[in-house]
């Protein structure tokens, strides 16, 4: 499970002083469970998740993730942490340009330290229907398929965690839908805890729980 | 169209903020090209300077407007007719000799110039104290003055006669043409050198008759007067006008300067593929900006005009900062330089840098931008919206602008080189070790990350981001790879060169004195004072001078000069003239019944030690080039009136760097067993030895000439260490500039190095797989660039050394270890130093910034 308590994140201020993003935000998701976090541009949605993911440290309070303390791990554990147990997927695909679609999943696959990591790879990009354009790369694949690509690579270490900030944001409906669709379905293949960062409520109203941020703290959170 | 953004104000104002914004990046692309700039004006500046000062001083350089110079006593009755030419309008005779001068209990060889009143005639002679100099008297230079402790009075001794010593020799500014000398001057006057017995027939001495014209004179027409004059003697008369003075002393200075100017012209190369890498990556990325420009209303010149204000800008400011450090490394040359240049050439404003080659290589700048600048033209802003941002120039126009810009390279080059045949060879062979380059570089990327799918993560991590860019990757590669190349050929061909020389310089047990014209009576008693001074290994070698006669029947005409001055142009055309020379020149002959230490047979067979008598003659190879002799020729000498036959059985290969006794003929000992021979002799003894060997010798044996060879050896030291220094600047450079353009593409690619840093950090990459990463990619990129042009340098180094200079070749294998580790770590440094920031800076703050 995800627990948050009392989380606080401020940025130094380009005029000084500084900038608090996030404010005594504290939340539970249980393991397995789907939450969507919702609120406007600047809320500071995506820091939440990135708190989440172990990508920074909050200023005040504790992040637990999957039995963990995120504030207690050296920066090496954290990695760690990030490769086996968060699937990360963002907006703008974020994607090697220069390796093609098996070469960035596998490489997920390796950090992960998973064995077979070949095998494991191709698994995950036969499961969101790519594998026939494996050995393309970024560049010669449609915005869909890069986030399909995005998608295997998060989840090819079968984490229990699956993080998506805005996952659908960059592609149209059609595409859109595909994405979302796989999502849950791998959601629910690897019985893992599925937190999507959005601004669409629509899609907010498909997760189990959601939670809405306004100027940085939490001010709505009810089951869906 | 009025109310929409546009105007030259406005798309300035863009720039600058353009330049603002990305100042760092942009800094270093300025700095890159300054650096090329700043090699290319220093050496321009500092070469067109010293050529300046030889063309401003050329009178003083001869002493005069013209001379006739002869070897030996100077030919009766020339003087007066060359006096009374019109136009002249006065003259003065002076002899040149090497001798040995004694004083304060010491002896050592010196050069005596003789001279008559009135001496120079042009140029500046400083005595001190100033005052007139007197008959009488001789003045020397500081360091035999000062060397011997004289006091002003004291008495030196000249050919068995003592003069006091009235002053010393401050200045001469004749003297600046001699590079070499055999020892300090001495300048006393002819009438006491005659008077002396120093001024005979058998003496060896340079006779010269400087002749200063009036003010209405025709040089020309005296010139032309003169060598009718010399064409009637039967000794040679070589005649020198203050130009012809000035271009034989211009000649090395030139070739220096060629060899500096050209390694300048190529750091500017370098460093202009450098900065058009980085810059042609920076413009490619501003077609998203572009686009956006034209969606908010400018025009469809507008972003070409904004971007190439920015490249004008950067252009500007390279020139600038260029310009501003070649002067200050110009100015700082003769410092490093030392006493390789006379001073006083060295002096003056330093002037403008040569317009024509600066003009092509500004042209060079911005013929090499024009297709990305074009491309931003070009592009319309919706299609760049949604293709994606792929902006092309038409290829037959980036085609047009690389060809012209390769041009203006190839002009640059051949401008620098001493022939314009020298100069395309030179741009062919370049361009083509520059194609091999890139072309191994872009192979070698792709066989990495074919080969590198199964290695480690790391290491496929580097691969791919050498891979992804790879006209980039490849530019840098070629770029330092040009850099080791140049560094390394330049150093090996120098270490073949001059490393017997220094090896000689430093080496024990070799000779150092070698005593010339020791006659067979004086022999034993030269022996004995060696042995006594303690003297190591003397050799000895016999020396008969002689005339050749002919060669293959072909006779040996010593023709006037005249005929001779006719046929040397053409001559020298067909690269005949130097067997002229050697052909009818002095011979010096000697025998011996086994190559010496220094020599081997390289076609025939040399004659058995002790064997019976034989007409055999042994040539040294490139002699019997010159001369036209091939083995089994028949050769006829004149000794001293007899006639001497024999044929040549064999060739050798001499190393003349060994300071042995050396000679181009060797002769069975059966044929020179009767002939007067005179004997030089080589020893091996310390300073204080030698110093009380020419004592003994100016006592005993004067007429036996003796030449420290460690002094002369002390001088060449230092000018190879001057031009090693030189080399090593110059090369260091290179490889900094090569180092420069590295960090200045991973300031430009640094956005996109920090996303997919921050991306592998999200995946769960440590710092250690990020560090190897980063490890691999750089030390790749120089490790490899390096590596090919080692090979390279090495194998083609040691073929210019052997095919060209005629050398032996021992590449030095440490040399090219250490620069190719040295290039490896240097990139490795400035590649890892280049990505830390990129490497700390926060994954959600990078990715979230896309």
């Amino acid at each position: 499970m995800i627990e948050l308590r009392g989380l606080t994140k401020t940025y130094p201020s380009p005029e000084g002083g500084s900038l608090t993003v996030l404010e005594d935000v504290s939340l539970a998701i249980p393991k397995g469970a789907s939450a969507a976090i919702l609120g406007p541009s600047g809320s500071g949605k995506s820091t939440l998740l990135g708190l989440m993911a172990g990508l920074d440290r909050p200023t005040a309070g504790t992040v637990r993730v999957a039995d963990q303390d995120l504030g207690a791990l050296s920066e090496v554990a954290l990695a760690a942490f990030r490769a086996r147990t968060v699937g990360f997927v963002f907006q703008s695909f974020h994607l090697l340009a220069h390796f093609d679609a098996l070469q960035n999943v596998l490489i997920a696959a390796e950090l992960a330290g998973l064995e077979d990591a070949g095998a494991k790879a191709e698994e995950a990009l036969k499961r969101v229907g790519l594998a026939e354009r494996r050995h393309h790369v970024p560049g010669q694949l449609s915005g869909g398929e890069c986030q399909r690509v995005a998608l295997a690579r998060a989840v090819v270490a079968r984490p229990p965690i699956l993080l998506c900030d805005e996952p659908t944001g960059s592609l149209d409906a059609k595409n859109a839908d595909r994405v979302f669709g796989l999502l849950k379905e791998l959601h629910q293949d690897l019985h893992a805890t599925l937190v999507l960062v959005t601004h669409d409520a629509h899609l907010g109203a498909q997760m189990g729980l959601t939670f809405a941020l306004e100027r940085g703290r939490l001010v709505d959170g009810q089951h869906g | 169209m009025a109310d929409l953004p546009g105007g030259l104000a406005f798309e300035a104002r863009v720039a600058w903020r353009e330049l603002r914004g990305s100042w760092a990046r942009l800094l270093l692309v300025a700095l890159c090209l300054a650096a090329g700039f700043a090699a290319f004006f220093a050496t321009a500046l500092f070469s067109a300077r010293v050529l300046r000062g030889v063309r401003a001083e050329s009178r003083a350089i001869l002493g005069g407007d013209a001379a006739l110079t002869v070897n030996g006593l100077f030919p009766g009755g020339l003087r007066e007719r060359a006096a009374a030419l019109p136009g002249v309008e006065s003259s003065t005779l002076l002899y040149d000799f090497a001798t040995v001068a004694e004083g304060n209990g010491q002896a050592r060889l010196v050069e005596v110039r003789a001279v008559e009143g009135g001496y120079p005639l042009a140029g500046r002679l400083t005595l001190e104290p100033a005052v007139a100099r007197q008959a009488g008297a001789v003045y020397g230079e500081r360091a035999l003055v000062e060397g011997w402790n004289l006091e002003p009075g004291a008495l030196v001794s000249l050919g068995g006669r003592a003069f006091p010593l009235k002053g010393i020799l401050a200045f001469d500014e004749s003297r600046q043409a001699s590079a070499f000398a055999l020892g300090p001057r001495l300048l006393m006057d002819r009438a006491d050198a005659e008077a002396a017995g120093l001024l005979t027939a058998r003496s060896r001495l340079s006779g010269k008759l400087i002749l200063r014209y009036g003010p209405k004179a025709d040089p020309k027409a005296l010139e032309t007067a003169l060598r009718g004059l010399a064409a009637h003697e039967t000794v040679r008369v070589r005649v020198q006008t203050h130009e012809d003075a000035a271009a034989a002393l211009a000649q090395p200075l030139r070739n220096l300067n060629r060899f500096v100017q050209q390694l300048g012209v190529m750091t500017l190369l370098l460093s202009t593929l450098g900065a058009w890498a980085i810059l042609s990556a920076y413009l490619g990325a501003r077609a998203r900006d572009a686009a956006i420009l034209r969606c908010l209303g400018v025009g469809p010149g507008g972003p070409f005009r904004i971007y190439g204000l920015l490249v004008l800008m950067l252009l500007g400011l390279a020139l600038l900062l260029g310009f501003g450090a070649g002067l200050a490394a110009a100015a700082a040359v003769p410092r490093v330089l030392g006493d390789l240049i006379p001073a006083a050439l060295q002096g003056g404003a330093l002037g403008w840098p040569p317009p024509l080659e600066s003009a092509l290589a500004v042209l060079l700048v911005l013929l090499l931008c024009l297709p990305a600048l074009l491309a931003l033209r070009g592009a319309s802003p919706l299609g760049l919206l949604r293709e994606g941002l792929d902006a092309r120039t038409p290829t037959l126009l980036t085609g047009l602008c690389l060809g012209a810009a390769a041009l203006a390279a190839a002009l640059l080059l051949v401008r620098s080189a001493p022939t314009p045949a020298a100069g395309w060879a030179m741009v062919a062979g370049l361009g083509s070790l520059f194609l091999l380059l890139y072309g191994s570089a872009r192979l070698l990327v792709w066989m990495f990350r074919r080969v590198g799918l199964r290695s480690p993560l790391p290491l496929r991590l580097g691969l791919g981001q050498l891979g992804a860019k790879p006209t980039l990757t490849g530019l840098l590669m070629a770029v330092m790879g040009l850099a080791v190349f140049l560094t390394l050929s330049a150093q090996l061909v120098k270490d073949d060169v001059v490393g017997p020389l220094q090896a000689q310089t430093s080496a024990a047990e070799k000779p150092n004195l070698f005593l010339m014209d020791v006659q067979p009576a004086q022999r034993e008693g030269v022996l004995a004072l060696l042995a006594k001074e303690g003297a190591k290994a003397p050799l000895e070698a016999p020396i008969v001078r002689a005339r050749l006669v002919s060669v293959a029947g072909r006779p040996v005409v010593d023709r006037r000069n005249a005929e001779r001055e006719r046929d040397r142009s053409e001559a020298r055309d067909r690269g005949e003239d130097r067997g002229e020379g050697f052909r009818t020149r002095e011979q010096n002959l000697t025998f011996r019944d086994r190559p010496g230490a220094s020599e081997a047979v390289v076609a025939g067979r040399f004659w058995a030690a002790g064997g019976p008598a034989a007409d055999e003659i042994s040539l040294e190879e490139g002699f019997a080039t010159a001369i036209g002799a091939k083995l089994g020729d028949a050769m006829v000498f004149d000794v001293q009136g007899q006639e001497l036959r024999g044929r040549v059985t064999s060739l050798r290969k001499v190393r003349w760097q060994s300071f042995q006794p050396n000679f181009f003929i060797v002769l069975h000992p059966s044929l020179l067993k009767d002939a007067p021979a005179l004997h030089l002799v080589a020893a091996e003894a310390d300073p204080g030895a030698r110093a009380r060997i020419q004592n003994g010798l100016a006592r005993g044996f004067p007429n036996v000439t003796p030449i420290d060879v460690s002094e002369i050896l002390g001088k060449v030291d230092r000018i190879l260490q001057t031009v090693a220094i030189v080399t090593r600047v110059l090369a260091g450079l290179m490889i900094a500039s090569a180092l420069l353009v590295l960090a200045a593409s991973l300031l430009a690619g640094r956005l996109g190095r920090a996303r997919d840093l921050a991306l592998l950090r999200t995946l769960g990459a440590t710092d250690a797989v990020l560090l190897r990463s980063l490890a691999w990619e750089f030390t790749l990129l120089g490790g490899t660039a390096a590596l090919l042009s080692a090979v390279l340098a090495w194998n083609l180094a040691r073929l210019y050394v052997v095919r060209v200079l005629e050398l032996d070749s021992s590449p030095s294998l440490v040399s090219a270890l250490v620069l190719l580790l040295l290039a490896a770590a240097l990139t490795a440094a400035v590649g890892l130093a280049g990505s830390v920031k990129a490497l700390r800076l926060k994954p959600l703050e990078v990715l979230r910034g896309e």
